[in-house]
C-alpha cells in the first residue's frame, strides 16, 4: 500500500506551482526553502520517535485512546501542547473532538444531508467558496476536489442546524478541516463543535445576534485589563475595542488570516481544551507585542494589531507563552456575571442549545423517513438535475446513482466498495508516515496530472 | 510632539462601506488606499480599517475607512460602526439585481443607527463585466435621485471612477461640514490630534466600544 503511494507520487509530474509543505502556493520570492528541506537528520529522527509515541498512544485506528486519555491526562495534554504529528492530526483531531463517536453513531446521515436536502444558504455558500483559503492548492481549482467537499460541507452543517445556517467565517473552519480529513468526518467535527460534544458549544458564534462574539469579545476586553493594566488603559484611551481586531480570532479560531502552522498548533490545543487557549493566545499576543503597542495611536494600533511581526507568531515562542496565562478561573466567573446580567438574552439562547443527544436523534429519524419514502422516477430526475447543477464531475453523480440504486433495490453494499467523494482520496485509516504533507500533495498532482502539458 | 508630513491634515472624516456580501466592498477599499485589487479576496470577517490622506476642495482630509461584512448576519457587530461616520458608501453589484434589491434595506439600517445627517453615496461596482451586467445605470440614478443620495458605477479591478466616488463624498462631507461651522459660528477646526475618530457630527464618543453597546 505504502510502496504503491511512494510509486504514484513519483510517476506524477512536478506541480506547475510552487507550494509550502501544508499547500499554501508560496509568495514568489522567499530565501529559505521550506522547513521541510532545512530539516536536520537529527530532527527527523526526533519527529519519528514522536510519532512512534503517538502512535502508541491512539493504538490502530484509535482503539487505545480513550483509555490512555482516562489513565494519563496531563501526559495527553502536555503532548498535544506540544503539537500532534501532522501525519497523525486528522484522527486526533477527530478523537479528541468527540466526533468520531459522532460519526458512528450517525451512518448514513451525512450522505442524506448532502444529497437529499435543500438549503436556503446554497447561493451564499457558493458565493464564498472560491473565497475560502483562496491561496491553497487544494481550494483554488475551480469546481475541484477541494471546493466541492467544502461547499457539501457546509451545505450540510447548513442543513443539519437550520438555525445556524451558513455565516461567513464557517467556511475556514470546515476548509481547515478538509485538509486532515474526509467531507464526512469534518462535518461531523463541525458538528461536535458547534454543538458542544465535549467542550462549551461554539454555534452561538454564529446564531443570529452573534451573543457568543458578544460575550468572548467583552470577556477579552476585560482580561486585557486584567492581565495587562497598562495596554487596557492605552486602549481605553486610544478607544480601541476587541471587535476592531478580535471577531475573527474568535469566530474562525485562528484560521482566517494567521501563519497555518501556528492556527495548525493553535487547533490542536483548542480542540483538547477549548476556547481558552483563543483568549491566551490573543493575550499572549498582546503580551508579545505589548511595549510596541502602548506607544502607538490610534490608526497605527489599528494596523498593528491586525498584523502581528513574524516572530511574534512563531508557535514555539507564543505557545508556550500563552499556556503560562491562566484565564480559566476568570473566565468562569465571568461567565457566570455575563450570564446574570443578560439573563434574558442568555435564556433566549438557551432555546438554541437543545441538546446534542436530541439533536442527532431528530436528525436520524429525519433520515429514516426520507428513506422509508419510495423515490419515484420523477423525484430521481429532479434530484439528479439538482446534483447537476452543482457538481460537473461523474464520479460523484455516479457514487450517488451508485447509492439510490442499492436504496431501491433494498441491499446494503458495503460502503468500501462505493466510490466515495472523499476529498483527498483516502480514508483516515490511511495514515503514512508525513502523511499530511503527501495528502495533499498526490492530491494536487493528481488535479494536475489531468491537464496536458 | 512633531508629526510627520504625511500624518498632517485638516479634517478627519470617518466614512463607512456597507452593501451586501461579495460586491465589491473590500476591493473598492483596497483600489483607494493602496491601489490594489485582487480576485479571490477573502469574505471580511467583522470590520477593516485603511485610510488615506488627500486633497479635498483644497483642503487636506484624511479619510478614514471602516468596511463593514456584507452578510446580514454580521449587522450584530458591524452596525455599531455606522455611529459617528459622515459618510457611508453603499455598493450594490451592476451585475446582481438582488444586491441592488437590498438596497433599500441597508438604507433602513443607516436610519436606524447612524447619525441623522449621513452624506450616502451609492455605488454600483463591477462595470467592467458589461455583458453581464443586469441593471441599468438610469434606473439606479432614478432611485438614488428619488432617495436623495449621490450616485456612481465603478469598477475596482479597472480602477473606474473608484478615485471619483471617494472624491466626491468627502467633498460633499466638507461642504456640510464647513457650511456648519460657518453658520453655528464656530472656527472650523483645524487640525485634528491623531486617534481622535471624530470631527463634526456627533460629539459623544459613541465610536467607543461599539460591540457591546449595542444589542
Ligand atoms: N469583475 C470585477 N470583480 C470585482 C470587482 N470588485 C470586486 N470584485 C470581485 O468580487 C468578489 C468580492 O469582492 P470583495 O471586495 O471581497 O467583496 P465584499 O463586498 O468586501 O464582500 P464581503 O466582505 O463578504 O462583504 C471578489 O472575487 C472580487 O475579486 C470589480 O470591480 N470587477
Ligand atoms: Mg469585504
Amino acid at each position: 500500500m505504502e510502496k504503491k503511494f511512494v510509486d504514484d507520487d513519483e510517476l506524477r509530474p512536478v506541480p506547475l506551482v510552487k507550494v509550502d509543505r501544508f499547500g499554501f502556493v508560496k509568495p514568489e520570492v522567499k530565501s529559505a526553502d521550506g522547513i521541510v528541506k532545512s530539516r536536520s537528520a537529527f530532527e527527523n529522527d526526533r519527529e519519528e520517535r514522536r510519532i512512534r509515541k503517538w502512535r502508541k498512544m491512539i493504538g490502530v485506528g484509535g482503539s487505545d485512546w480513550k483509555h490512555y486519555v482516562k489513565r494519563k491526562p496531563h501526559v495527553v495534554r502536555r503532548r498535544i501542547r506540544k503539537g500532534i504529528p501532522d501525519c497523525l492530526r486528522g484522527l486526533v483531531w477527530q478523537l479528541i473532538s468527540g466526533s468520531r463517536d459522532l460519526l458512528l453513531m450517525n451512518p448514513g446521515v451525512y450522505e442524506q444531508l448532502v444529497i437529499y436536502e435543500t438549503s436556503a444558504s446554497e447561493l451564499d455558500i457558493i458565493r464564498d467558496i472560491s473565497r475560502t483559503f483562496p491561496s491553497h492548492v487544494f481550494f483554488q481549482q475551480r469546481h475541484g476536489p477541494g471546493q466541492r467537499s467544502l461547499y457539501n460541507v457546509l451545505k450540510a452543517y447548513s442543513v443539519y442546524d437550520r438555525d445556524v445556517g451558513y455565516v461567513q467565517g464557517m467556511g475556514f473552519l470546515a476548509g481547515l478541516l478538509l485538509l486532515y480529513m474526509c467531507e464526512e468526518d469534518a462535518f461531523w467535527l463541525m458538528v461536535a463543535l458547534l454543538k458542544g460534544a465535549v467542550h462549551a458549544p461554539m454555534e452561538g458564534l454564529y446564531l443570529a445576534g452573534l451573543p457568543l462574539v458578544q460575550q468572548y469579545l467583552s470577556q477579552f476586553e476585560q482580561l486585557v485589563r486584567e492581565h495587562l493594566p497598562k495596554l487596557g488603559e492605552h486602549f481605553t484611551q486610544e478607544m480601541i475595542n476587541p471587535s476592531m481586531y478580535a471577531s475573527q480570532w474568535f469566530i474562525t479560531v485562528f484560521s482566517y488570516s494567521f501563519p497555518f502552522p501556528l492556527a495548525l498548533r493553535i487547533w490542536d490545543v483548542f480542540l483538547y481544551e477549548g476556547v481558552q487557549i483563543v483568549f491566551k493566545v490573543g493575550l499572549a499576543l498582546l503580551k508579545y507585542c505589548h511595549d510596541d503597542l502602548v506607544k502607538l495611536p490610534f490608526e497605527k494600533l489599528i494596523h498593528a494589531l491586525r498584523n502581528f511581526p513574524e516572530d511574534a507568531m512563531n508557535p514555539d515562542t507564543l505557545l508556550p507563552m500563552a499556556y503560562s496565562i491562566k484565564v480559566s478561573k476568570r473566565l468562569e466567573e465571568m461567565n457566570q456575571e455575563y450570564q446574570k446580567k443578560n439573563g434574558k438574552l442568555a435564556e433566549s439562547h438557551a432555546i438554541y442549545q437543545r441538546s446534542l443527544r436530541s439533536d442527532v436523534k431528530l436528525c436520524i429519524s429525519l433520515v429514516w423517513s426520507i428513506k422509508s419514502i419510495t423515490l419515484d422516477l420523477i423525484s430521481y430526475w429532479f434530484f439528479l438535475k439538482k446534483i447537476s447543477f452543482f457538481f460537473v464531475s461523474q464520479p460523484f453523480i455516479l457514487f450517488c446513482l451508485y447509492d439510490l440504486m442499492e436504496t431501491k433495490g433494498g441491499k446494503k453494499k458495503s460502503s468500501s466498495t462505493i466510490f466515495y467523494e472523499a476529498p483527498l482520496g483516502y480514508s483516515i485509516e490511511d495514515v503514512r508516515p508525513h502523511g499530511g504533507i503527501k495528502k495533499f500533495k498526490s492530491a494536487a498532482y493528481s488535479n494536475f496530472a489531468r491537464k496536458p502539458s | 510632539m512633531a508629526r510627520r508630513p504625511d500624518e498632517e491634515y485638516d479634517y478627519l472624516f470617518k466614512v463607512v462601506l456597507i452593501g451586501d456580501s461579495g460586491v465589491g466592498k473590500s476591493n473598492l477599499l483596497s483600489r483607494f488606499t493602496r491601489n490594489e485589487f485582487c480576485l479571490e479576496s477573502k469574505s471580511t470577517i467583522g470590520v477593516e480599517f485603511a485610510t488615506r490622506t488627500l486633497q479635498v476642495e483644497g483642503r487636506t482630509v484624511k479619510a478614514q475607512i471602516w468596511d463593514t461584512a456584507g452578510q446580514e448576519r454580521y449587522r450584530a457587530i458591524t452596525s455599531a460602526y455606522y455611529r459617528g461616520a459622515l459618510g457611508a458608501l453603499l455598493v450594490y453589484d451592476v451585475t446582481k439585481p438582488t444586491t441592488f434589491e437590498n438596497v433599500s434595506r441597508w438604507l433602513k439600517e443607516l436610519r436606524d443607527h447612524a447619525d441623522s445627517n449621513i452624506v450616502i453615496m451609492l455605488i454600483g461596482n463591477k462595470t467592467d463585466l458589461k455583458h453581464l451586467k443586469a441593471l441599468a445605470t438610469e434606473d439606479a440614478q432614478s432611485f438614488a435621485e428619488k432617495e436623495g443620495l449621490s450616485f456612481i458605477e465603478t469598477s475596482a479591478l479597472e480602477a473606474t471612477n473608484v478615485e471619483k466616488a471617494f472624491q466626491t463624498i468627502l467633498a460633499e462631507i466638507y461642504r456640510i461640514i464647513s457650511k456648519k461651522s460657518l453658520s453655528s459660528n464656530e472656527a472650523a477646526p483645524t487640525t485634528i490630534k491623531e486617534g481622535q475618530t471624530l470631527v463634526v457630527g456627533a460629539q459623544d464618543s459613541s465610536t467607543k466600544k461599539p460591540c457591546c453597546s449595542s444589542s
